[in-house]
């Protein structure tokens, strides 16, 4: 209820109205103690008393409620912009590891094909003393390069 | 009188004390670091010269360097990311 007050009403009423409100419950009540003591209107001060606090009450908790939206309406305002920026930031630090990724993995592919090209060139010297691995060492390399995790926290695919 | 003026006060503070409602949206991360690692290549079993041997670990090699700057870069994006995340806080 208190949260339909501040978003749906306060904020479509001009503030003064509230202050006026207390002043004229409070004007009321006043005036309406004094008529107590004048017999002809008593019954109207009777009645007009406790609706005069009412309006009162009112005007003086609606105004605190039209204060507190205004400060959180630029709290709010405030936290946007925090979070535009935050969120350029983000955007700025994961384009700038974008491209140092990308220029990094060409680094390192571009390595690989250099030693590759060297590897092509040498070939005829480098199998002179192997022509051909024996089935151990080739069974053994290839238990070395097979994975042997659970796969538990790879991608699925 | 003076209650009046206690009640009044309080009334003033109405509904304070919330803080503003405004989620940031969650970061990106870049499109290289959501690619799975490929496997380490074995040796094929018709490639049993030397010169195939080092050929293949010059590219497993090459796999490990790539996927080094993949989690590298994860960490990377993850503390600047937690950065960003902490000054908003």
């Amino acid at each position: 209820m208190f949260e339909l007050i501040v978003n749906h009403f306060l904020g479509n009423v001009p503030v003064w109205i509230f202050p006026f409100m207390a002043g004229a419950g409070f004007a009321v009540f006043i005036l309406s103690g004094i008529a107590e003591h004048i017999e002809p209107i008593r019954i109207y001060g009777l009645i007009a008393r406790p609706i005069s606090i009412i309006v009162m009450v009112l005007g003086v908790f609606l105004y605190g409620g039209a204060g507190v939206i205004a400060v959180q309406q630029q709290a709010l305002l405030e936290a946007q912009q925090k979070v535009a920026l935050a969120e350029q930031a983000s955007k700025d630090a994961t384009d700038k590891l974008q491209q140092a990724l990308d220029n990094n993995e060409h680094l390192v592919k571009g390595r690989g094909y250099g030693v590759s090209q060297v590897i092509i060139k040498d070939k005829t010297k480098i199998d002179v003393d192997c022509k051909r691995l024996n089935d151990d060492a080739w069974e053994d390399y290839n238990r070395a390069v097979k994975n042997s995790s659970s796969k538990i926290l790879g991608p699925k695919k | 009188m003076k209650k009046l003026i206690l009640i009044s006060l309080l009334l003033l503070t109405a509904c304070a004390g919330n803080k503003p409602p405004v989620i940031p949206n969650w970061p990106t991360v870049p499109t290289d670091l959501q690619l799975p690692a490929n496997d380490l290549k074995p040796l094929d079993i018709n490639q049993r010269k030397l010169s195939d041997l080092i050929e293949n670990s010059n590219e497993n090699y090459t796999q490990y360097y790539i996927l080094k700057e993949k989690y590298e870069g994860w960490q990377n994006w993850y503390i600047n990311q937690q950065k960003i995340w902490q000054g908003l806080q």
